[in-house]
């Protein structure tokens, strides 16, 4: 029989997880489906489990001094959602306050609205969607297009790792034996109302049902600008490949350029951008889709973000 | 020798002895605490027949260890028809038919109670999110909506 930890405090965490190696634990809706046994049983697990999700120290949020937020990996995804009266219940709770949490970057929240359904989101966390690695996860699709960095933590220290070098594969990923994730760093959502500093974002996601679906093809994206210029620029598509594939030559058609200089030349931007996605986008055959259908899902998505940007920039321009 | 989880279902403390603190809380309540009102449908997270709420939150019990659920409060369909709210639920999914073979019903209503605690006031779209994660095989779902309409209108204060 396997043993379960519950501890309470993270140092006490770290200290199971060198001694033990046992799995980290968040949500479970993740882990309770993957070692599922007959019902009535309770799932075989693999190896000794160790329950992080109450951790104190995994549910905050708070403002950093560079402008990113940092988002403990066990914080729900119904808070990060902001499904009616999560946040508001969390800050109450006093994990985390209003304020950071209304940092949280949009993209993030429509990528956790669109995850499972309530119930699901009550559980689910980004730590463990992260630590899950699937090329279709919601969560995962976002922190890419985020550049988010991965805080791990273990009895030797605290690293960060950009997510696109955590994640090599489906369901592998860098987290050593003696680490924990313990939080994420993103761009704090900023001030909309300055139309040169304000940012954007795209989230689609693709599925058989709006709810409890697991993702056929998803596209997320996200850009900032910086003194009226795209500072940054990301896509990041999920479920057309082993991880999700950032097209980088695509989004460099657009960096550094005025909202002016787009607008001028759209269609022929996006033809470029286009044109480097294309043969990026590699999906398969599963039992949730086939690899044709995936394609050509995903460059309507491409095609549907870049619009939608060009939309974005044409608003502010017009400000 | 196995460790002790103690729960506090419906208000009551329970405590029980499971072989493995990985039991799904759904078989504690079931097989050890004889509470069938909650049902297994998929175990696997997806059709909402086995909601309850934990700590006031809306949970999937197919999907919690009940270790995890140590120290906690559960709320289970039959705790919830003895309270006001759930008999004012019960009535309105009965007037408006939104019970026809009665296997989603429990989870239904407790994704609704969850849904009303939260919003009080839903609109038809919020609703469908809020039992979004319910399936239903017979209704088609209209008669649902319209008894959490039925209810959030009847029960103001209620919850």
């Amino acid at each position: 029989m396997v043993k379960v930890f519950s501890p309470k405090t993270l140092t006490e965490a770290l200290d199971i997880r060198e001694k033990e190696a046992a799995m980290p634990f968040s949500g479970g809706t993740d882990l309770m489906v993957r070692y599922r046994a007959k019902n009535g049983l309770g799932p075989k697990m693999p190896a000794s489990v160790m329950f992080v999700n109450a951790l104190p120290e995994l549910r905050g949020v708070r403002l950093t001094d560079d402008g990113t937020v940092e988002i403990g990996a066990a914080v729900p995804m119904a808070v990060l959602a902001d499904d009616p009266g999560a946040r508001a219940a969390y800050a109450e709770s006093g994990a985390a306050c209003a304020d950071a949490l209304a940092a949280v970057p949009s993209l993030l929240s429509a990528a956790a609205f669109s995850l499972g359904a309530p119930a699901l989101r009550n559980r689910a966390t980004l730590g463990g969607n992260t630590a899950n690695a699937s090329p279709a996860g919601d969560g995962l699709c976002a922190l890419y297009a985020l550049d988010a960095r991965v805080i791990l933590t273990s009895v030797r220290g605290k690293r960060e790792v950009l997510i696109g070098e955590f994640v090599s594969g489906p369901g592998r990923t860098a987290l050593a034996a003696d680490e924990i994730i313990t939080a994420f760093r993103v761009p704090a959502a900023g001030n909309e109302m300055d139309e040169k500093d304000s940012s954007w974002h795209y989230w689609r996601k693709v599925g058989t049902r709006r709810a409890n679906a697991l993702t056929k093809v998803s596209l997320a994206a996200f850009a900032r600008m910086a003194d009226g210029r795209v500072g940054s620029f990301a896509m990041a598509f999920g479920a057309v490949g082993p991880t999700v594939v950032r097209p980088l030559e695509a989004e460099a058609v657009f960096l550094g350029h005025s909202a002016g200089e787009i607008l001028r030349d759209t269609d022929g931007m996006i033809r470029r951008a286009s044109g480097v996605i294309k043969p990026l986008i590699k999906p398969i055959d599963d039992q949730r889709s086939t690899a044709k259908y995936r394609k050509t899902v995903a460059l309507n998505l491409a095609g549907e973000a870049f619009g939608r940007f060009a939309a974005y920039l044409k608003g502010n321009e017009e400000c | 020798m196995s460790e002790t989880v103690t729960l506090f279902v419906n208000g009551e403390e329970k405590t029980v002895r499971p072989e493995s603190g990985m039991r799904r809380l759904l078989d504690v309540l079931r097989d050890d605490l004889g509470l069938t009102g909650t049902k297994e449908g998929c175990g696997e997270g997806e059709c909402g027949a086995c909601s309850v709420l934990l700590n006031g939150r809306l949970v999937n019990s197919c999907l919690v260890p009940v270790a995890q659920a140590s120290g906690s409060e559960v709320l289970t369909l039959e705790g919830l028809r003895k309270s006001e709210a759930g008999r004012l639920l019960a009535e309105c999914f009965t007037e408006c038919h939104g019970a026809q073979c009665g296997f989603c019903t429990p989870g239904m209503m407790m994704a609704s109670y969850a849904l009303l605690k939260k919003n009080p006031k839903p609109s038809e779209q919020e609703i469908r999110e809020g039992l979004a994660g319910n399936i239903c095989r017979c209704t088609g779902y209209d008669a649902i909506i319209n008894a959490v309409q039925m209810a959030a209108e009847k029960g103001r204060g209620l919850w």
